[in-house]
């Protein structure tokens, strides 16, 4: 007779396979395809050579602007959560306070996700266009003479990454910064610390945690984001995932596009990691199990 | 190092709060002397915690004024206000280390650090916990926490002490102990302290004097014995310990002061008790006995005044005394208690007896 125990952990095991099903052929499969892919041929000359190699990966080492191209996704990726995080803590702490205001806090920064992508770059086109409503208001109210032009360059992506990604840290942190016992804060300010040093000494170093989801999950989105650098960067300072597109869909080197695409996945998985174990780290001390 | 003669005088004046259409705080008023140890004591919803919260700036008082050593407080946001807080959840800061805890309101005042460092330790060895200076909030256990919270909250010398229910999540061993060193340590510095506290035994084990509070007013104010011994109304005698109370129809009152009136219930039976002030109350009068001045026996008693007759419904064993329940025909129910060899030996639940009590102890309060 089976234990009890035993019973129970076949039954759990059994409740996960669709979705670990689910997971293989959706997720993993596609992706050890777009490994295997890089790795099965290579063009040459404008035809297309089968055989293993790894003259794709070579290719990319070796051109200096398929680097230049990677360094800067990554930086673009960085400065969006950097920028994200500043603006997300005032959100957060609001919605975490709860009460009307937080509903309202809330309402507003989720009901972008509900635009689609696309739209909601052409607005930022046309806002940051030359004769754009930024421009006009720059030039209107005398702040700048002849304002430089913001579409087409990295901070009209930046900017645009921040709005569209934004969510996607408020959520995180607002959750984190909910789960501190509101008594803790009470007694920083009991102790004799101000808004600020209440901000600084407690609710930043505990809110931790939130943070580091949030960080890496603009920073990934924004890496791999291929529709607002198309619109907004133009192809003056293109980055990778508008690389990748060129070489499958107009050069059609699906092979070397699948190369590019692997490598985006490596770096962007390492960065992660280098996040989330960092914070790990940082607050291991203090969330692990309690003790005795 | 300066030693402070006392704690800081407290006064509240007026302090009105509303929520909504509720009234959480009715105009209460209350001084607290210096090094005096304050309970506020009620049911869970009477004012008690926001009261606190008003003393300590979390919340904003509608109308009213809260002085320290006669400055007004209102406007001074809390950070400023130099007093120390101990909550129910401890509310240490988790990512820092037990040192540190301590240390932070001296940091906040930006102290020299060889002065913060001298003074967290003592603050530290005050509450016996110097050798757990490197521990984290969580390997320690509740007590030893609220000892570290404890230790954070006098560090810094505050001017006055609040106590939000400090001790409610120990257990009952524990919080014993724990009552007699937090009161000895606040009579120790002299901290005028307030204790906000649910639990009436923790009130009258700790407190000077308890204000006991009912839906945002002060029912009554007075040192533990006397809130005890003379409660004004039916709710204070019913919040702090037990009592038996009597509906009573008063005869006449003499306006002497703690004249014995009689009287009778509406079931009939005489009874004689005592009025403080000699009056009868206006809202209706009640008579309340401790179940302690209730004593039982088999035959009715020659020289009582108060006696009434009835049938044991329980007899029920607690230790260092015992409680029986006695039901009269007119369905009241009486509740005497007693070491347990003072009990009339042979006596089982089901057996006629008679409960007696002296007109002393028969108090006439309001019914409210």
């Amino acid at each position: 007779m089976m234990s009890r125990a035993r019973a129970d952990s076949l039954s759990g095991a059994l409740l996960v396979l669709p979705a670990i099903g689910f997971l293989l052929v959706f997720f993993l499969a596609p992706n050890l395809l777009l490994v295997g892919y890089s790795v099965i041929a290579r063009m040459e000359a404008g035809v297309m050579q089968y055989g293993l190699t790894f003259d794709n990966y070579v290719r990319a080492f070796s051109v200096d602007l398929y680097w230049l191209v990677l360094v800067r996704t990554v930086r673009m990726g960085l400065m969006a959560a950097l920028v994200s995080a500043a603006i997300a803590y005032p959100l957060a702490i609001a919605i975490a306070q709860g009460g009307l205001f937080g509903r309202v806090v809330t309402l507003v920064v989720v009901t972008p996700l509900l635009v689609n992508v696309v739209i909601r770059s052409y607005a930022w086109s046309q806002l940051l266009s030359r004769q754009g409503a930024l421009n006009w208001a720059l030039t209107n109210l005398g702040i700048a003479e002849n304002p430089p032009q913001l579409l087409y360059t990295e901070w009209a992506v930046l900017i645009a990454s921040v709005h569209v990604f934004l969510p996607f840290i408020v959520l995180p942190l607002a959750a984190a910064i909910g789960a501190i016992a509101p008594e803790i804060g009470q007694a920083a300010r009991m102790a004799g610390a101000n808004r600020v040093r209440v901000f600084l000494r407690v609710i930043l170093p505990l809110s931790v945690p939130g943070l580091a989801v949030g960080l890496s999950l603009v920073f990934s989105l924004t890496a791999a984001a291929y529709v607002t650098p198309q619109i907004l960067g133009g192809n003056f300072s293109p980055l990778i995932g508008t690389l990748i597109h060129q070489q499958v869909l107009a050069l059609n080197d699906w092979p070397f596009g699948a190369a590019l695409a692997s490598l985006l996945i490596v770096l962007v998985l390492s960065i992660n990691l280098v996040f989330l174990r960092g914070a790990e780290r940082l607050t291991r001390r203090w969330t692990a199990g309690a003790g005795n | 190092m300066k030693t402070r003669s006392a704690g800081a005088h407290l006064a509240i004046e007026a302090v009105t709060k509303t929520y909504g259409k509720a009234k959480a705080l009715d105009a209460v008023s209350l001084v607290i002397e210096p090094g005096e140890l304050l309970a506020l004591l009620g049911p869970s919803g009477c004012g008690k915690t926001t009261l606190l919260k008003i003393i300590a700036g979390l919340i904003d008082p509608d109308e009213g004024e809260v002085l320290v050593d006669g400055l007004g407080m209102v406007r001074l946001p809390t950070h400023r206000r130099d007093m120390g807080m101990l909550f129910q959840n401890y509310a240490l800061f988790p990512h820092l280390d037990v040192i540190s805890n301590v240390a932070f309101g001296l940091e906040m005042r930006r102290l020299p650090r060889a002065e913060i460092e001298e003074r967290a330790r003592r603050a530290l060895d005050r509450v016996q916990l110097s050798a757990y200076s490197g521990r984290m909030p969580r390997e320690l256990s509740g007590g030893q926490q609220q000892r570290v919270a404890l230790a954070r909250a006098i560090a810094y010398e505050p001017k006055i002490l609040l106590l939000d229910e400090p001790l409610a999540a120990l257990d009952k061993n524990l919080r014993e102990g724990m009552q007699m060193e937090l009161r000895a340590l606040c009579k120790q510095l002299e901290l005028t302290t307030v204790l906000v506290t649910h639990d009436q035994e923790e009130a009258m084990t700790m407190a000077d004097r308890i204000a006991v509070m009912r839906a945002g007013r002060l029912e009554q104010l007075g040192s533990a014995r006397a809130v005890y011994e003379r409660p004004e109304n039916r709710f204070v005698a019913g919040f702090i310990g037990t009592s038996n109370f009597f509906p009573f129809a008063g005869e006449r009152s003499t306006g002497a002061l703690g004249a014995t009136i009689p009287g009778r219930t509406p079931g009939g039976d005489a009874l004689l008790a005592i009025a403080r002030d000699g009056t009868l109350p206006e809202g209706g009068a009640m008579v309340a006995v401790r179940p302690e001045h209730v004593a039982l026996s088999v035959s009715r008693p020659a020289a009582e005044a108060n006696a009434m007759v009835g049938r044991l419904t329980q007899i029920l064993f607690r230790g260092a005394h015992m409680t029986a329940v006695l039901r009269t025909d007119g369905g009241q129910e009486i509740v005497a208690s007693a070491p347990a060899d003072a009990l009339p030996p042979g006596l089982a639940e089901g057996d006629a007896a008679w409960a007696h009590w002296k007109a002393e102890h028969a108090l006439i309060i309001e019914d409210k």
